[in-house]
């Protein structure tokens, strides 16, 4: 089952308002999503979820179009960023500068065993960056 | 409230992965995309007009533009942005940013060109019409929602088989009266592709047809291709050519 009976990533009403980002994700790999009215989204933690198998880096495209804290395919396709680390510096001088939002960034990264459906394989050279540097979480399928 | 990543990862079915799509729109579509309000014309950027003059110019005159010319009025628009970054909270990653944006937006051997109908959003959506969807255009034919839709070349990113009428259903239900404010008419119509510093213009018989029925009240956008033309989202944050003055 994708998703909790109540939860809105398929949203089933009328709720335009509502954004929603990743709030936390469990070792079993259950993302708990948080929605909120767009103006007041602020949330302490957001985590940007990374498919990896067989050595490579993919990002899902769901996500890419559901979450409003990121337009994560942008900065690593279009812009070329490669590093983790660069994009999560970007993100959060971005959002301090132009929300004036402080909040963090984590990598989750969800080791699978076959190739992840309807996901952007992400450069060779991606890298997601050390743990001291890059607050990161492994998810084992 | 969850959502299981491993079941997203293997598990997802056509239906639940269209419906997440169209469950995106809201209106703080996110960093480095532009909300509906932002997209206005703005005076000496590219029109249908001024593509179409410069099209026919092309092909009856051999007439072509340098990319100075095409990208006069981003430059102009970048110069006026610089000022306001130096006052970045940090201003060395906005560089790297800046430097990125710059070469992203002025220096592409192609960019892809699109019109936006920007009061033309629908109360439903129609078989076999392209509409501008938070930065992505998309399209139901039948049986199937593609996904970043190129209507010159007649391409998509993704093609997701799918009970169309449900679908229509689906986003007159979940965005009701708002449904015309998230789906506006919209197409790929030409392509601009450097040579020697030399502009050339790609046009279809159908894509011109395209253009010159927009709306009166529309805007033309660029995008990236060199970089963006395999990714679903590619018109979230808009390139501005140049209506060039002859």
């Amino acid at each position: 089952m994708l998703q909790g009976k109540d939860d809105k990533v398929i949203r089933s009403n009328s709720d335009i308002d509502i954004s929603s980002t990743i709030t936390g994700v469990d070792n079993k790999g259950n993302a708990e999503i948080g929605y909120a009215y767009f103006k007041k989204a602020l949330y302490p933690t957001s985590h940007i979820v990374f498919y990896e198998y067989n050595d490579r880096y993919y990002y899902p495209l769901a996500l890419e179009f559901r979450l409003i804290d990121n337009n994560i395919l942008y900065l690593t396709e279009e812009l070329g960023i490669n590093s983790v680390e660069k994009m999560f510096q970007m993100l959060t001088s971005s959002m301090n500068k132009e929300e004036q939002w402080s909040n963090e960034f984590v990598a989750i990264i969800v080791h699978v065993k076959q190739e992840p459906k309807y996901c952007q394989l992400l450069s060779n050279d991606f890298i997601i960056g050390p743990i001291g540097t890059v607050k990161q979480r492994h998810v084992y399928e | 409230m969850s959502l299981n990543l491993l079941h997203l990862a293997h598990d997802i079915t056509n239906d639940e992965y269209a419906k997440m799509i169209l469950s995106s729109g809201d209106y703080f579509p996110g960093f480095y995309r532009f909300t509906m309000g932002d997209r206005n014309h703005e005076d000496g950027q590219l029109t249908v007009k001024g593509l179409t003059s410069r099209y026919f110019e092309q092909i009856s005159l051999d007439k072509t533009y340098t990319r100075s010319e095409w990208t006069a009025f981003t430059n102009k628009r970048l110069a006026a942005q610089d000022l306001r970054n130096e006052a970045h909270s940090d201003y060395a990653i906005f560089e790297l940013l800046d430097q990125k944006y710059k070469e992203w937006m002025t220096a592409p051997t192609e960019y892809d060109i699109a019109v936006i109908d920007i009061d033309c959003g629908v109360d439903e959506l129609v078989l076999d019409q392209t509409y501008f969807f938070m930065g992505s255009l998309i399209r139901l034919t039948e049986g199937k929602l593609l996904i970043g839709y190129d209507y010159l070349r007649d391409e998509s990113t993704q093609e997701i088989v799918v009970d169309t009428n449900q679908i229509i259903s689906y986003t007159k239900q979940i965005y009701g009266e708002n449904h015309k404010e998230f789906f506006l008419p919209a197409d790929l119509i030409a392509s601009l592709k450097f040579n020697n510093d030399s502009g050339y213009i790609t046009m279809t018989d159908d894509s011109l047809s395209r253009a010159v029925i927009s709306d009166s009240n529309n805007v033309v956008i660029a995008s990236n291709r060199d970089v963006s033309k395999h990714i679903p989202i590619r018109w979230a944050k808009d390139i501005l050519l140049t209506d060039i003055e002859v």
